[in-house]
């Protein structure tokens, strides 16, 4: 289908060709060629003259479909397929969320006016279908269509749609959405005002101006805890968007983990009064250090984000990192975006196991291969360097021992293991379990009470037989187990993961300690018996809604927009100087007759 | 200096004679076969002796088997006045890169030297501008050349004037060389010979044309053609297919100028002033009869 953007300047064609007509006609008689007679050329010119008056050569022509070219291109000629795709952006940070009336929230009206758009896109009487790409905008931007949709499916993706804790960056959604293939026209649901920046030359961007009303988001707002680590007390800031006097209750809760499942057990609470826009801190007396807690906001008042009342804290003083293994690669995971939070993928190459020779395995800081461990002094004397005696059991069916044939191995003096709760007892001789292997939260670990190196050689085939095994079972652990994070749950070992990620938090233990923590959206998993949390904070989603110009109301009018298609353009332009080459040829390179002299 | 003068070239044109298609009666003795019967080397008929006939003409031959008295006849061998109109008119002269005139001049050259190397008289016109002769002997040919050396540009209306004023000065009949590019409609160019014819001069009309004349393409689509002799202007969009119907316009009026000259039984030639000049005399003119050797 041809489209034409700039109808206008056919309207030019008619003079400009009769121009060319007049041009032709009047640009003299060309050279002055003096013969002998005009008997027989003026023979020859009665002919023409009843022929046709005016008998255009060939340039003319060429020049006049120049001409219409060069016109074709500044109206805006372009080819369109009978489907054109929309590009729906729909901003689904945290923001959205607000309840604004009726239980419904600023998503829900926004999304109210996708079916008036699609009903206005629709020509009537036309072949032309429309087909949408939506692109949302968290919890990171990604396009949430895996095919372009129908107006009729668009409901359905959109109902799919809610608000979450995110980025909100439109400019960057907007440039995901030129890029896709054959988009025409890209559309922006949003609780902001949006601008374009970068203009797209080949896209016609549609800004909606709908009719601006203020609205007040009546909300209360955890912004951040504070623990005290000296007092041992922990300071929740919070902050009233109400339009009036409000009132609340924060509820702090111990997280403890039974059977893996987190448990919120209340500890206290406390009442507040706020102003408009007040702020206030809640104390609370007497929190361990090393805990896991929640703190809950309730008020009987209107309430617009539901999703800022709680908090997720932990007083763990640790650095830590934030281990995302899955089955997808880092770009298909549209993993939360944080300020200060990145992703890095960790390559086998990048973490590979530490072997802790003669470390402390009661300290495990990291998986690996712990040989001829320490013991705690408590430990000492259970465990001391003994000889080791027969073999009494070992689990053949383990991969730690495939090939490898004990009854062959001298183990010498060794040091009896306590195998902890967690691990797997792999060897056991008279003197004890003299190796073991099991998954820690730091990551796969083999510990081996015994010389697996040793330096005379004689059992050197079967050791190493072992240790590769070890190697190998460990990088099977570390690269083939798997462990997927969930904002609010813990994390659970899992198996079959092809990647690993690593995000490296900014806020570190310090800033925990001595810092606010900042609200809410948290992510809290297991450190082994300890229950850890990582918060993502996307800040201006509480607060920055009081007074927002919130768009509720879009009739469909559109803005200034590049009415421009590069690529038809280009083609016209490429075409008209091909032409103009041709033009030339006619004139210049090809004489057709050459006076002689 | 002309080409045609070279000695080489004129060793070659004393080989040729200029021959008529008709006889005429000339004013002394000379190299053609006259009309008139007496002292020759042509045998022309018998007639019964007369008193007083030459004896020495009697055909004894023919006395034995008819025991009658006849003479033999001859045609008397004159001289004979050839005439050269040389065309000058501003066609002549355009485009100059054609050289027209100078060929036509070369051209009248050669054949009045060819005329003049057998003792004939000749006599050149250029109408509406000069006329130089009747002259013999072979030096005169210098003369004509210094008289064709610079010629003017004349004005058709003192062409045709000169024409005129050249017929009526004729005395003699002859040989009349015609030179022109015979631009001209075909009743007007009809009417000169017929003009020409009945002064009894034998016609010889030799068109010289110039490349232009054949293809007067252009670079370009457009051009002001203007006419050298009128001045007229004619505005016209060039075309191949216009260039084929001027080939063909040519071709066309040419073939009439030729069948025109052949009613009144006289010679056309057509030479292209690019062509070598002496083949046209060796090959095309001898080829004819027009020049012997």
């Amino acid at each position: 289908m041809i489209s034409v953007l700039a109808p206008w300047f056919f309207i030019s064609l008619l003079p400009a060709g009769a121009l060319l007509v007049w041009a032709y006609r009047s640009q003299g008689s060309g050279k002055r060629v003096t013969l002998g007679s005009l008997l027989l050329l003026e023979q020859l010119q009665e002919k023409v003259t009843f022929r046709q008056k005016f008998l255009p050569p060939i340039r003319f022509f060429v020049e006049l479909v120049l001409f219409i070219l060069l016109v074709m291109a500044l109206s805006g000629v372009v080819l369109r397929s009978n489907t054109r795709t929309y590009a729906l952006i729909v901003d689904n940070s945290e923001g959205t969320g607000h309840f604004i009336r009726e239980g419904r929230t600023i998503l829900d009206e926004l999304k109210a006016h996708v079916p008036t758009w699609v009903t206005l896109g629709i020509v009537p009487g036309s072949a032309l279908t429309t087909n949408y790409r939506v692109v949302v905008t968290s919890p990171s931007i990604r396009e949430v269509t895996a095919q372009p949709v129908s107006g009729g499916e668009l409901k359905s993706v959109l109902e799919e749609i809610s608000a979450v804790a995110g980025s909100d960056n439109l400019q960057e959604a907007i440039q995901v959405a030129a890029q896709f293939e054959g988009v025409e026209e890209i559309l922006v649901l949003s609780d902001k005002n949006v601008e374009l920046k970068e203009k797209h030359p080949s896209i016609r961007f549609e800004s909606y101006s709908p009719d601006e009303r203020e609205i007040t988001l009546d909300n209360l707002a955890i912004e951040s805890s504070t623990f005290r680590g000296v007092e041992q007390s922990l300071d929740i800031a919070l902050r009233s968007f109400h339009s009036q006097h409000a009132e609340g209750v924060i509820s702090l809760y111990q997280v403890v983990l039974e059977k893996s499942e987190v448990v919120r057990k209340p500890l206290r609470r406390a009442k507040f009064v706020l102003e408009p826009g007040e702020r206030t801190r809640v104390q609370f007396e007497n929190v361990n250090r090393n805990g896991a807690y929640y703190a809950e906001l309730t008020t009987p008042d209107t309430d617009s984000l539901p999703s800022d009342n709680e908090i997720w804290i932990t007083t763990e003083t640790k650095e830590r990192q934030v281990f995302v293994d899955s089955k997808k690669p880092l770009g298909e995971l549209h993993l939360v975006s944080f300020p200060g939070l990145t992703y890095e993928i960790k390559k086998s190459t990048d973490t590979a196991f530490s072997i802790f020779y003669k470390s402390d395995v009661a300290n495990i800081r990291a998986g690996g291969l712990y040989v001829l461990p320490l013991v705690r002094e408590s430990e000492r004397k259970a465990l001391s360097v003994v000889e080791a005696g027969e073999l009494v059991r070992s689990k053949e069916e383990h991969p730690v021992l495939d090939y490898v044939d004990l009854a062959t191995l001298e183990f010498g003096e060794v040091v009896p293991l306590s195998v902890p709760d967690w691990a797997e007892p792999l060897i056991e001789v008279e003197a004890g379990v003299i190796a073991y292997v099991g998954l820690t939260s730091a990551g796969p670990v083999a510990v081996f009470g015994f010389e697996l190196f040793p330096l005379d050689g004689s059992n050197t085939p079967t050791q190493t037989v072992l240790y590769l095994n070890a190697v190998k079972w460990l990088f099977r652990q570390l690269f083939g187990g798997a462990r997927a994070l969930i904002p609010g749950q813990v994390l659970r070992e899992e198996s079959d993961v092809d990647y690993r990620f690593v995000s490296s938090p900014k806020f570190k233990a310090e800033t925990l300690m001595d810092g606010a923590l900042p609200a809410h959206r948290g992510l809290l998993f297991k450190n082994g018996n300890i229950v850890e949390a990582v918060h993502f904070y996307s800040a201006d989603e509480s607060g920055s809604a009081l007074n927002k110009k919130v768009l509720l109301t879009m009739p469909f009018k559109r803005a200034q927009g590049v009415h421009q298609a590069q690529y038809s353009i280009h083609f016209w332009l490429w075409l008209a100087l091909l032409l103009f080459a041709l033009d030339l040829f006619f004139n210049a390179l090809v004489p057709r007759y050459a006076v002689r002299s | 200096m002309y080409e045609v003068l070279e000695p080489a070239n004129l060793k070659q044109l004393e080989l040729l004679k200029l021959k008529s298609q008709r006889r005429f009666l000339g004013s002394r003795q000379g190299g053609n076969v006259s009309l008139k019967r007496g002292h020759g080397m042509e045998f022309a008929d018998y007639r019964r002796y007369e008193l007083g006939d030459d004896p020495r003409y009697i055909d004894w031959g023919v006395y034995g088997r008819t025991e009658r008295l006849y003479v033999k006849q001859f045609q008397e061998e004159q001289d004979i006045t050839v005439f050269c109109v040389l065309d000058s008119t501003a066609s002549m002269h355009h485009p100059e890169g054609d050289r027209k005139i100078r060929r036509a001049t070369e051209v009248a050259l050669g054949m009045l030297y060819v005329a003049l190397s057998h003792h004939d008289r000749v006599h050149i016109t250029i109408p509406g501008h000069t006329a130089l002769g009747p002259s013999s002997g072979a030096g005169f040919i210098h003369r004509i050349a210094e008289l064709c050396s610079n010629l003017p540009m004349i004005a058709p209306d003192d062409h045709k004037r000169g024409l005129q004023r050249f017929l009526h000065s004729v005395e003699y009949p002859g040989i009349c060389l015609y030179i022109s590019d015979f631009f001209l409609p075909i009743g007007e160019f009809q009417a000169q010979l017929e003009a020409l014819y009945t002064h009894n001069l034998d016609v010889i009309a030799i068109r010289v044309t110039g490349d232009h004349d054949h293809d007067p393409s252009i670079s370009g689509d457009r051009a002001l053609f203007i006419d050298s002799e009128t001045g007229t202007e004619l505005p016209l969009q060039w075309s191949a297919s216009m260039a084929r119907e001027y080939a063909f316009r040519f071709a066309e009026h040419e073939r009439v100028l030729r069948e025109v000259t052949a009613k009144y039984q006289m010679h056309f030639f057509s030479h292209r002033a690019s062509d070598p000049l002496m083949e046209f005399f060796c090959r095309k003119l001898a080829g004819t009869g027009v020049l012997r050797s």
